[in-house]
Order: structure tokens, then sequence, then C-alpha cells
């Protein structure tokens, strides 16, 4: 898979993307669009280690590759259009570059990449760069291209002129790979130019048209396929028409292609957990291998079919160009939010799952957008609320009730949605206000490069690296909560004996489950915070289930379920929607009543009960900061919004 | 300019009486200008980075179309399309006598 053609060893040294201390360190510096990662790929193989910058959400790509038996670090920076910032992201570029970025070794040697088809615009870079009087290299990509389109460059040419050495480097198709890699290897030798470029407007000018002249530069006409893929897509009508096209299909298919394939995971993960039962006799064991090991790692396994889709699409998307077309189309209507038309995508997906949503703000370029949009992702109504809004809206209102011609059940459930998008929204704008309270409004710019084709490896890549980095930074947290969920819900362990003198008829399962709930620690919980609940009308056993959902929030339909099933095991449902109190002031009085049931509902809308949500942001922010602020808001919300709504349906319906 | 937004032959609004030099987000659809400042109201911040972006004094600059909502715009400078908010646009100023 790993090419091999350079000659050199891609297959000693240390690998799994350790980064050795003391190799030659070569940055890659870039703009958006110029094919860096591209270039980072394919010289680093899949040995890239990613995290972040410290202490800020900047993404950080290192990776090794060997040659002439030495090992070379190589780091792919974050893109930029030039060296003097006007973003968090791009202050980390410029301070690493000087060697200012405390915790970070600051780059031996820079690769530039160029792409050639705007070679005029990204000489203004290389001229920042050449400055900074470190050893350079250009990589000018898209050379195919530019040629397609009718210009042309001389790169030897290109080369006299800058006076540093420049290689043609097509990434995805891997031309030019193994001379880069030779290059970075003899770094030492690399030619300086004589002079600096200038920094005055006017002779920097002269200095660009100089470089293109002694190149012999052409640039490329305007791509015609483009131009008339363009005319249809970004036409006001039918350009709006195909994109609500594009996103129906795309929310359609992270929603339902991922179901059957989460429900094989669910399946399969479910016929594990009956193998254990079966052959380990001891059942707190069985439960403990069965229920919690094995669940826990089906609930993280669970996500990645939608995980993958979703990036197999955005990268799709992206690669062909579609995603900043969609991102113009939709500025205007983010800007609301206090976001750009890129956001958009991200808190489309988090109707699926907010979990491939939070991921896919990898696409934002901005940091403060991005915290903005995460911090708002988890608001709408995700796949995992829907069980939550069908059980307790049927419990609600009868399937019968009309509002007009339209169903009430419908209808309520379509204002969840609604109240779950405009919250999301506005949650996102509070954030960015926040933000940028004293801080420069970041200027607004987005090329449009021309339609590509691209490469079915680079889009592996990305759905590779996405799914790997999900299972191996979010996989141990859900683990571990599922099974901490489990033991609270089951322990203390009863023998036999402590049950039949307790009265639970021991062949009852459902009696034994009920037990055990009734005694567990969970409970213990669940009555602890009964007077943090209690004026939303929730009683300890709904509270289990709220607790309970904190791993996610389809458990709560489970865990109800079961307290439920043990009252009238043939009909949960009924028995549920007919609980009563057990003890305190309103001992015999119904649980389930419309004030609780609509409580419960806002409840949902807004609670962070989802800690794989947690644990994504977590790893995509690389601070506790945020999934902590997070979860605090939103619990406030939900608590605040669940009281007002209890009071209000209770004066409305007359049930105090 | 509102009236013009929607022209599609490339003069079309040649004969609109436009202020020279003028903002650029007053460019017509298609009628080639030339950048001549860069950084007025309150982009003069970043008009470095608008600079990197191509849009440096001297430069030909053409818009290509507005989005259905009128805002951003996607612009041809360098050799290259580029899309920009109206906030943006405003600080640069362009003439079409080129």
């Amino acid at each position: 898979m790993t090419d091999t053609s350079s000659g050199a060893d891609c297959h000693g040294g240390p690998t799994g993307g350790t980064v050795v201390t003391g190799a030659p360190r070569t940055a890659l510096v870039g703009s958006p669009n110029a094919g860096k990662t591209s270039i980072f790929n394919a010289l680093t193989g899949l040995r890239a280690k990613t995290g972040n910058y410290p202490g800020v959400t900047v993404g950080r790509s290192v990776g090794v590759f060997r040659a002439a038996g030495q090992d070379f670090i190589v780091e792919d920076l974050p893109g930029t259009y030039g060296l003097e910032p006007v973003s968090p992201d791009e202050q980390i570029v410029t301070d690493l570059l000087q060697g200012r970025l405390t915790g970070v070794e600051s780059p031996d040697a820079l690769v530039v990449v160029i792409d050639a088809t705007t070679l005029w615009r990204s000489l203004r870079l290389v001229s920042q760069v050449l400055r900074l009087h470190r050893p350079v290299c250009i990589a000018v990509t898209l050379t195919d291209e530019l040629v397609t389109r009718g210009g042309r460059l001389d790169i030897p040419g290109l080369e006299r002129a800058l006076g540093v050495p420049v290689v043609r480097v097509i990434g995805n198709r891997r031309v030019g790979i193994p001379e880069l890699r030779t290059k970075i290897a003899g770094w030492r030798s690399w030619s300086r130019p004589v002079l600096d470029p200038p920094t005055d407007p006017a002779e920097l000018e002269a200095w660009t048209e100089s470089i293109l002249l002694a190149s012999e530069y052409r640039p490329a006409q305007p791509d015609k396929t483009t131009q008339r893929i363009d005319a249809v897509l970004l036409h006001p009508v039918w350009g709006t028409a195909i994109f609500v096209a594009v996103m129906v299909a795309f929310f359609q298919i992270i929603f339902s292609f991922a179901a059957p394939l989460q429900g094989l995971v669910e399946t399969f993960f479910g016929w594990l957990a009956d193998l254990v039962d079966v052959f380990v006799p001891v059942p707190w064991l069985a439960g403990l291998l069965g229920d919690a090991i094995i669940g826990g790692v089906g609930a993280v396994v669970v996500f990645i079919p939608q995980i993958m889709l979703m990036f197999l699409l955005i990268s799709l998307l992206e690669g062909v160009g579609y995603m900043c077309r969609a991102a113009f189309l939709m500025d205007r209507i983010m800007s609301k939010a206090g976001l750009e038309g890129r956001a958009f995508v991200a808190l489309m997906s988090s109707f699926a799952c907010a979990v491939p949503g939070i991921m896919a703000t990898r696409t934002l370029p901005s940091a403060k957008d991005r915290i903005a949009t995460m911090m708002g992702a988890p608001l709408m109504t995700c796949s995992a609320r829907l069980p939550v809004y069908i059980l307790l809206i049927g419990m609600l209102v009868s399937p019968e009730s009309r509002i007009g011609p339209l169903q009430t059940q419908g209808v309520i459930m379509f204002c969840l949605y609604f109240l779950g998008a405009v919250s999301a929204m506005l949650a996102a704008w509070i954030v960015k206000t926040v933000q940028e309270r004293n801080g420069l409004l970041m200027p607004f710019y987005m090329e449009m490069p021309p339609y590509r084709v691209p490469t079915l490896r680079s889009i592996c890549l990305t759905m590779w690296d996405s799914s790997r980095a999900f299972l191996r930074k979010c996989g141990t947290i859900v683990m571990l909560t599922t099974i901490v969920l489990w033991l609270l819900l089951n322990f203390p362990l009863h023998s036999t004996a402590e049950l039949t003198a307790s009265g639970v008829d021991v062949t009852d399962e459902g009696a034994v489950t009920s037990f055990v709930m009734d005694h567990s620690a969970a409970a213990s919980i669940g009555r602890a915070v009964e007077p943090v609940f209690a004026p939303l009308g929730f009683d300890w056993r709904v509270n289990i289930g709220v607790v309970a959902s904190l791993s996610a929030r389809e458990t709560f339909v489970a865990t109800l379920g079961q307290i439920a099933a043990a009252d009238d095991p043939d009909n949960p449902s009924a028995a549920l929607a007919a609980m009563t109190y057990t003890d305190g002031g309103h001992a015999g009085e119904r649980v389930f009543t419309a004030p609780t049931i609509a409580a419960l509902l806002v409840f949902f809308v807004y609670a962070l009960q989802c800690m794989s949500t947690v644990s994504v942001m977590k790893r995509e922010t690389g601070t506790w900061k945020w999934p902590a602020i997070a979860f605090g808001y939103m619990f406030v919300l939900a608590w605040g919004s669940a009281w007002v709504v209890h009071g209000i349906v209770a004066l409305a319906t007359g049930t105090a | 300019m509102r009236m013009t937004s929607r022209a599609d032959g490339p003069r079309a609004a040649v004969t609109l009486p436009l202020p020279d030099p003028c903002g650029l987000e007053a460019l017509p659809i298609g009628v080639p200008a030339r950048i001549v400042d860069v950084g007025h109201r309150g982009t003069a911040p970043y008009s470095g980075r608008l600079g990197d972006l191509g849009f440096v004094t001297g430069a030909r600059i053409e818009l290509l179309r507005r989005a259905p909502l009128g805002d951003p715009a996607v612009y041809r400078v360098r050799g290259y399309d580029i899309c920009l908010r109206l906030a943006q646009a405003r600080g640069i100023r362009v003439t079409t006598t080129l």
C-alpha cells in the first residue's frame, strides 16, 4: 500500500508514527488548497501522528519517513495564505516558524507547497517564507492541470529565478515524491537566494513579475467545464434546488444507510453477549463480560458505519469541489449565527449524530468557528433522541389526536426538531459573540478551485484516519462509561437466598432485574439526586433512567422499559404510563403526568447526555475545558427549560 | 446595483454611470476592473491578507457572480477564483478605466 518506489527504506526504523527526537524536522507550508496534505500523506504513508498544538484547537499532523538510512520528521502546518496572522490558527504557523511556540520544536527546513495554477498569488507567500532565512525548497503542484488549461511553467527557470531548489510534485499520483524525499534528505546543501525579496508593495510586485517572466509563466485559462457546471450549481434557483437535494441525500445516507449497518453491528455484539451467557455459568461474570465489556465495545463500534459514511461523503464533496460551492450558497444564512457557510455541513450531520458532526467541524478553517459550531452541534436532534421522543410523545398524546389536519404527535416531533435547530444556531452565535468581544472580526474569504476528480486513495485515507482517530481517542472513554454504568446498575450483588428472603421469585427474571436495580448503586444515586429533579416531576426511577442515559440517550428507553417490565412484563408501556410514586408526599400519584412528560422531552432536547459527544469534543479541542462548558451550560439550560415547561403545562392542564 | 446583478451579458452594465473609482461591492458582473486601493472601511487591519490573496493595487479583477441572497460574491483575480463577503469587498476600491 505504501510507496516503496523511492528505494529508501519505508519499513525499517520507528513505526506507528512515533516521533524520534534529534531527527531533522521539515515543515510543509502552503495555502489551504495547494495540495499540502496529499504531499504529506504521500511522504509519510500511514505513519502520521495527529493531535493538537499545545493548548489550542488547531490540529497537528506529524509524520516520519526514512531516506538514506536516516529518519526525517515532516510536519503538515495548517494552511495559510500569508505569514502575517489574522486568526489564532495562523498565529500558530507564524509562531512555529519563528521558533516562538513553547513545547514545539521549530523546523530545520521548510518546504513551501504552491499550486502552479495560482502561482502569481502564491509567490507572495514564497517571498514571506524566504525572508525567514531558513533552508527553503519549493514543491510545485498541479502542473498537469496548468498545462491542460493552456498554461506553462519552466521549473528550472523558476529555480534559477528564486535561487532555491524547486521540485515538481503531484501528490495524489505520487509524481515527484521520491525526488522530494531525496531533496529533504539533503536539506543542508539547499541553495539560498543571494538577496531577500523586497517588502515594499511596488518592489514586491516588480519582483513577482520578474520571477514569472524568468520562469516563462503563462497563466492557466479559466476552466471551461468548471464554468459550465458553476452556471448550474451556483444558479440562484437551480443551484439552491440542487443544494437542498444534495443535503437531503447526504442526510438520508448517513441517517438511513448507516442504520442497517449499525443494526448489524448491534446484532453481532448481541450475539457475542448471548454466547457469553451460554458459556459463562456465573451470572455476574456473564453480565460483566456480556453487558458491560462487550456492550461497551459495541457502543463504540456502532458509531463506525456512520462516521465512515459521513467522511466518505464529506471527502467526496470536498475533493470534487462542491463543499465550497455549498458554503457559498449557505454563507449568508450561517452568517446570522456568526458562522460561515462551511459550518452548515457540520450542523446538518449532527441531525444524525453529534459525534460525526463535531468531527466534521475540521473542515472549518477558523478555530473560533470550530468551537462555536461544536458548542451548538449537540443541540441538533440526533437519532439517539428519536426513540426517547417516540416513547414520551406516545405517552403524552394519543395517535388519534389532531391539530387541524395534522397529527398532534407529528407536530410535537417537528417542534422538538425545530427547537433543537434554533437553539443550536443560537448557542453557536452566543459562543462566537463572547469569543469575539475583544478581538478582530475575522475576514471571510474562500477560494473556489475548479472541479476536480479526487483519487480513491485520498478518500479512503480520510475515512481510515477519522475512524482510527475515533476508535483510539474516544473508544476508551465510551467503554469506561458503559462499564461504570453497568456496575452502578447491577451492584451490590444479591445472593439467591437474599432474593428469596426479600420475597422475590428467583425464577422470574423481570422481578430479579427489578429488585437488583431497585437496590443498586444507581438507585441510591437516583434517590440522592431526587431533590434536584423533583421540581421537574421526576421520581427516583426516572432519575435512574436519566443517569443511565448519560452514556447514550437511547438507554433511557431500555432502562425505563426494564423498570416497568418488572410490574407488567407483558405490557411495559402500559405499566410505565400507570407507574405511581412509591414513597414520599406524592405516594400513589401517577409519575408520568403531562407536565412531567413535557419536562422530560424538553430536558432531552437540551441535556448533553452523551459521553461519546463529550469525548469527541475533548479529542477535537484537545482540552477538557470545552466539553465541561458544553455539559454545564446544557445541563443548566435543560433543567431550567424543563422546569419552565413543567410549570406551564401544569398550569394549562390544571395538574399541579 | 440590484438591477444589474442578474445581468448575464459580459458588458451589459457598462453604460451605467458608476462613480470612478468605486467600491468593489458596486462592480457589475462581468466588467473588467483594476484595483486602485485596498484597506478601506475597517479592512485596514487585514489589508495585508487581502494582498496575500491577490487583491493588490494594480491587479485586474472581475466579479463573476453573487450568491442567491446577494452576499458573498466570487471574483477572479490573479487568474483564480475567490469568494469575499460584502464587508471585505467594500474595503477595496476599483476603477473600470483600465
